[in-house]
């Protein structure tokens, strides 16, 4: 379902999520079917048992991070590590927050809902969808907690 | 050395044994530019080592001095010029205040006060600066200023200490730094024949820094590997700057990031209009005579507020000689009320990035405070009430920490080993300030926050604001304004081939995106309705493209009113 070889050295990947080669270190290309679980080897689930997801984030970032690709086709690589680490950030701000961690595995079950014509309903993920959006934008902890009794009262 | 050889990218196989030996390009050298004072260090292999002038100085005055036929930068010189000489009008100085400002800025204005002549003309184009040469005020540029004094120190300092040329430079920049004062620095460098590999945000540096501290002490007592959180407080002489840092396993993610244009000068002007009540009036864009008085009140001025970092009272005399006498006491408590505005305005700034990254004090490990004012007692003070501790982070000498921080930088970024594993460090850093468009008639549409960790990119949906309207503009700003105008313009395009259709229809796709450099590009076009389809090839614009401010947006909306206009779609469409 996704590719298997890294583009620099042509060894085949030894584990997954494939986003850097154990051979030589190379950033691989971004693979769209890898989701935010997978990267941090979790269930998905909302209660994550892992407690060092921000170990697991630098881990990766010091493998993935654009500034660190040094190689010989360093412009090549640094697209890949560019599209990866701005991946893995996202990846771990949505895990990290219970809230959007909620939020994305609604997405995630979402999209096998409709393949398999389960009923969702759309006013609860745009009703989410909006919350999320509020928090991001919220500036000062007022308003934080004026949407906390919001979701609170739902 | 011989010149660096560069290749393009190519698609061509390699091998694993060709990525064991990047060609090592000539280590970037670390600068920290001052507003008054500058530094420049270099990874020696082992270590960070600060360079020293031949005055055996390892921070060096910031200033340019036009006195003979060719401008020289004061870091070298064999003899130190002494600071009446560099008041004395030849010379220009604090040009990080004035780099990439405009006429009508604040700053530019207060900076009148200054020995050199500043001109404005409240039109948004740049101020006029003048050097005093034989009775001749000769113009120049800051970026001129910075070039010159960034060759002096490539040339006479760097490359003869090292004995090989320098091209690569790692430099630190204020966090208030808008992408157009950014690219003016950049400027410089190349006028300079220096090519920058990074601008780092000053307390980032310092947070590098302490990053390493921490995996040393790891790796020395065995200690726990948890995380810790570090509040770096950073005040010079023209900036003050905020950083909450999370370090774990020598990476340094950058949590928020708040800066203000606030520094010593502006005490050192707080208490030359106490001391003096009529020190605008009588030497704002001074005549020639005034400047030596000037220079005079300045220098006495300095003195005593560096005195009252370690005495509670001190006095002041100095006569001017143009008729301007102090002679009198001046007291901590004194000093600390005519410059409360600006302990105000550090504790919000500490306050607000503390907020931003969702901290409060007991989560922070250490406090460090960096920068010349942060000797001030009441600095300390303020910062050991807000962070809720007796004592701050001791391990970081608070005027070198910052160029240490851009040495250990450029090491990283040229791609340098240490099997110590001491340069086994990355830094995540985030947006000091928000980018978005103008929208909804003068309202500022945020699409990329401030704080959030690059690379990043956002993509955000608009729609037309008129019925049948088939061209819109993207006009680009950063900053934290609710509109516009208050904001800071970093370029504008125009979407063309919108399908005419009723107001709030069209879907309009605009996205950001910052790479790990911190280069910002921006992707526009037409979505065929409901499909995520471009309907003909979007426009992608690097930014800032523009010089000048505000200005250019009234000439737009003159031009063309609302017709252009967007709006932000309802938050159930976006993507």
């Amino acid at each position: 379902k996704s590719q298997s070889h890294c583009w620099s050295c042509g060894k085949t990947a030894a584990s997954w999520p494939f986003l850097v080669c154990e051979a030589c270190r190379s950033v691989q290309p971004m693979d769209p079917f890898v989701d935010y679980f997978q990267i941090f080897d979790l269930d998905r689930t909302y209660e994550i048992k892992d407690n060092n997801l921000e170990g697991k984030y630098k881990d990766w970032q010091k493998k993935l991070h654009p500034n660190l690709v040094h190689s010989k086709y360093e412009q090549k690589e640094k697209a890949f590590a560019v599209e990866q680490s701005a991946h893995v950030i996202d990846a771990y701000r949505t895990l990290s927050k219970p809230l959007s961690r909620a939020l994305y595995l609604v997405i995630l079950e979402g999209m096998h809902v409709d393949e398999e014509k389960t009923l969702i309903d759309p006013n609860v993920l745009t009703e989410m969808m909006e919350i999320r959006e509020a928090i991001e934008e919220a500036s000062d902890s007022d308003t934080l907690k004026q949407i906390q009794s919001q979701v609170q009262s739902v | 050395m011989a010149e660096q050889f560069y290749t393009v990218a190519s698609d061509s196989e390699t091998s694993a044994d060709d990525r064991q030996q990047p060609s090592l390009p000539d280590i970037a050298i670390g600068i920290d530019i001052g507003t008054s004072q500058c530094s420049i260090a270099v990874w020696n292999g082992k270590r960070v080592e600060l360079l020293r002038n031949t005055r055996n100085q390892k921070l060096m005055r910031s200033y340019v001095t036009f006195k003979n036929e060719v401008p020289s930068g004061g870091a070298s010189q064999n003899l130190s010029h002494d600071e009446q000489e560099i008041l004395s009008g030849s010379a220009v100085f604090n040009l990080k205040r004035l780099i990439g400002r405009v006429d009508t800025d604040p700053v530019v204005h207060a900076s009148k006060t200054l020995p050199f002549l500043i001109q404005t003309l409240d039109i948004g184009d740049r101020p006029f600066i003048a050097a005093l040469v034989n009775n001749v005020w000769r113009s120049t540029t800051p970026e001129e200023v910075l070039a010159i004094f960034l060759v002096e120190l490539k040339k006479v300092l760097a490359e003869v200490q090292l004995k090989r040329p320098i091209r690569n430079v790692v430099l630190t920049v204020p966090v208030s730094f808008n992408r157009f004062q950014l690219t003016r620095i950049e400027r410089a460098c190349a006028m300079a024949g220096l090519h920058v590999m990074r601008l780092m945000p000053e307390p980032t540096a310092v947070a590098l820094l302490y990053a390493q501290q921490q995996q040393q002490s790891l790796h020395e007592n065995m200690g726990s590997g948890t995380e810790k959180v570090a509040l770096i407080f950073n005040m010079g002489a023209g900036y003050c700057d905020v950083a909450v840092t999370a370090t774990a396993g020598g990476v340094s993610q950058i949590k928020a990031l708040s800066g203000s244009t606030l520094g010593g000068e502006d005490i050192l002007d707080n208490v030359l209009r106490h001391l003096v009540p009529n020190f605008y009036n009588l030497y704002s864009s001074p005549s020639v005579d005034k400047i030596k008085s000037m220079g005079l009140l300045r220098i006495a001025t300095q003195d005593a507020i560096h005195r009252l970092s370690s005495e509670i009272s001190v006095s002041i005399n100095v006569d001017a000689g143009d008729g301007t006498k102090i002679s009198r006491d001046l007291d901590r408590s004194e000093f600390e009320e005519v410059n409360r505005s600006v302990f105000e305005k550090c504790e919000r700034l500490v306050s607000q990035c503390m907020l931003d990254a969702k901290v409060i004090a007991e989560d922070i490990t250490d406090v460090i405070l960096v920068g010349g004012c942060s000797n001030i007692p009441k600095i300390k003070n303020l910062l050991r009430v807000l962070c809720k501790r007796k004592e701050v982070y001791q391990g970081i000498d608070p005027l070198e920490a910052i160029v240490y921080g851009a040495a250990l930088e450029g090491a990283i970024a040229c791609g340098v080993n240490d099997p110590s594993g001491s340069l086994d460090l990355l830094t995540i850093q985030a947006t000091p300030l928000s980018l978005g468009i103008r929208a909804d008639g003068n309202a500022f549409a945020i699409i990329i926050h401030r704080n959030i960790a690059i690379p990043a990119r956002k993509e955000m949906l608009f729609t037309t604001a008129h019925d049948n309207q088939t061209e819109a503009l993207i006009m680009v700003y950063e900053g934290e304004g609710k509109k516009v105008e208050e904001n800071r313009i970093l370029g504008f395009f125009k979407i063309a081939g919108i399908p005419p259709a009723p107001k709030g229809s069209a879907e309009i796709s605009v996205c950001m995106d910052i790479d790990a450099s911190n280069s910002l590009r921006v992707f526009a076009g037409v979505f065929s309705a409901g499909t995520q389809q471009p309907l003909s090839p979007f426009i992608e614009v690097r930014m800032p493209t523009l010089d000048g401010g505000h200005e250019w947006c009234e000439a737009l909306i003159k031009k063309h009113g609302s017709e252009l206009d967007l709006a932000t779609m309802p938050r159930k469409l976006q993507p």
